[in-house]
């Protein structure tokens, strides 16, 4: 991984330079947070006011514990603590609507509780959020500061920008507006949100008021300097604000057009009991790979990554269609599921690495290797839809993990025709054993099983050199 | 001045202003506009937080006047064992 900085004592991490509370590092594999003295007197506040207590109970905060005072890093250390790992980082940008609204609501309900003891959020970034058993937790514990009486929410600008704008953005205009979060890495400006945004949504009071108006209130006091110092907002108007920010957010709905969740597609063209074979197969892939972490890519709505969470394996469920993924996490809300994780991933232009000089938020590849990958009923996509050679197929899966498991559907495949019926056929080279071959420069093929009732095949692979 | 009224009227002042740039600083009009805000949005609270309470009140006087007069041994209801 990149770093910033480097001392005798830890790796500071790249993304956490901007809060003079304290920071995160890592020593010897372990990542730890330092809290510096200057932040002393509001840590001690989150800790025995009760806060913390109640927002780890409620699944709300990463639970730390605190280690030896040694192992700071460097010498304004006040503390260090030791944050519970997070399994994989995600990005607002990988989320599906629900997951960034329940982050948005998971951080509203924090504000609440904070300002219930006296304290406040002094940071609102969609990236203090992660996806933590299924379920969105806040990971920044230096982010709490007093509350006190008058001032107005420092925090809220933030959350208008990280959380409102997107989500009105993709209920009202188009859910693949949550891309611009990729593009704004602090919120989206909340003027072009308002450009954005349809003009009915000015008569909702909650989107009137965070976003068009704030729109206008931050473009006419750009250049101003205000003494704001007379004016107050008092408890209630404070508890009415936030309150209010939750009642909008509430609102925002969003499902695919024309569709009820019930009937959502999944786009397959065998029968049942090939499907019931391929779970099989590939249950008898992961007993024999073992894996500690999957990451299914192309996962549609999870049938298959559910064979590896379903066996308490933890395992991330990328997919390329909004729907699909928000789909997918409904279905881990619904049942409770702990161990899979929905992200939106384009496999053939995957998250790069951005930020302040280009290190401040993980590339997907920098966030691997997996144990093991599934791809399954993915590469005609890749290689016809995307033309992309078999070769770099493999080239690109030998990066991700050490075991493989893939489906290669042929062009006999009616999957495969249907994708051949709009282009010229200039894929000579998209054959069984083509496939086999460029995959052997990087994977030794384990074991090879056909799949009944079609002319597909799955494999599993080994990495040669992992 | 009703709230709606006020927020209307911060609403009016705010669109006939002129335009600079935003990314100078968000800040300040951040700060401005919860201000002008959170009056309403207090007040809307306040009600909403005596609205629940007279709910709670009047389903408490129901549930309790329905026991009263339609179950002579409520704690009797709750038991599995019960026989009719």
């Amino acid at each position: 991984m990149a770093t910033i900085r480097q001392s005798d004592q830890g790796t500071v991490e790249p993304s956490s330079f901007r809060d003079p509370s304290g920071f995160i590092f890592r020593r010897n594999g372990t990542l730890y947070r330092q809290v510096n003295r200057s932040y002393k007197e509001y840590f001690d506040s989150l800790m025995e006011s009760g806060l913390y207590e109640n927002l780890i109970q409620a699944d709300l905060l990463i639970p730390h514990r605190e280690v030896a005072p040694d192992l700071r890093c460097t010498d304004q250390a006040y503390k260090i603590i030791e944050p519970e790992p997070i399994r994989f980082i995600s990005y607002p940008y990988e989320w599906s609507f629900s997951q960034l609204k329940d982050a948005a609501l998971a951080t509203i309900r924090i504000q609440k509780e904070a300002l219930n003891r006296n304290l406040s959020l002094k940071d609102c970034s969609a990236y203090n959020i992660q996806f933590r058993d299924g379920k969105p937790a806040f990971i920044d514990t230096l982010s709490f500061e007093p509350y006190r009486e008058g001032r107005p929410w420092v925090a809220y600008r933030q959350f208008c920008q990280h959380f409102l704008a997107p989500l009105a953005l993709m209920s009202y205009v188009d859910v693949r507006l949550n891309q611009l979060s990729r593009i704004y890495l602090d919120g989206l400006p909340l003027d072009l949100a308002s450009a954005l945004l349809p003009a009915r949504t000015h008569l909702r009071m909650g989107l009137l008021s965070h976003i068009h108006l704030h729109a206008k209130a931050q473009i006419r006091y750009a250049d101003k300097t205000l003494d704001t110092s007379g004016r107050k907002i008092s408890r209630v108007g404070m508890l009415g604000l936030v309150d209010n920010l939750e009642v909008t957010v509430r609102k925002l709905e969003w499902r695919p057009a024309g569709t009820e969740w019930g009937e959502y597609y999944d786009d397959t063209n065998y029968s049942a009991s090939a499907t019931e074979d391929k779970e099989r197969i590939v249950a008898a892939f992961l007993e024999r790979a073992g894996p500690a972490l999957v990451w299914d890519v192309g996962a549609n709505t999870g049938l298959f990554s559910r064979v590896a969470s379903d066996r308490k394996i933890p395992t991330i469920a990328f997919d390329i269609d909004p729907a699909a993924v928000e789909k997918n996490y409904r279905e881990t809300v619904a049942k409770g599921e702990t161990y899979i994780l929905p992200l939106l991933l384009d496999l053939t232009n995957p998250s790069p690495a951005i930020g302040w000089a280009n290190v401040e938020r993980m590339a997907f590849l920098q966030r691997g290797p997996a144990d093991a990958v599934m791809a399954l009923a993915l590469i005609h996509h890749l290689a016809i839809s995307n033309n992309v050679p078999l070769g770099r197929i493999a080239e690109m899966f030998a990066k991700m993990g050490e075991h493989l498991i893939v489906e290669f559907v042929p062009k006999s495949d009616s999957q495969v025709r249907r994708l051949l019926t709009t282009r010229e056929d200039v894929f000579p080279d998209y054959r069984q054993e083509v496939f086999e071959k460029e995959f052997a420069r990087y994977f030794e093929i384990e074991e090879s099983v056909p799949l009944q009732d079609t002319d597909r095949t799955l494999y599993l692979m080994r990495q040669l050199n992992p | 001045m009703k709230a709606s009224q006020l927020l209307l009227a911060s609403a009016i002042w705010l669109v006939f202003s002129e335009d600079s740039y935003a990314y100078i600083d968000p800040g300040t009009g951040s700060f401005i506009l919860q201000m002008l805000i959170a009056g309403v949005l207090g007040a809307i609270f306040y009600l909403k937080v005596y609205w629940q309470k007279v709910k709670l009140f009047v389903a408490n006087r129901w549930r309790s006047a329905k026991v009263r007069f339609t179950d002579p041994e409520p704690d009797m209801q709750d038991g599995d064992d019960q026989t009719e």
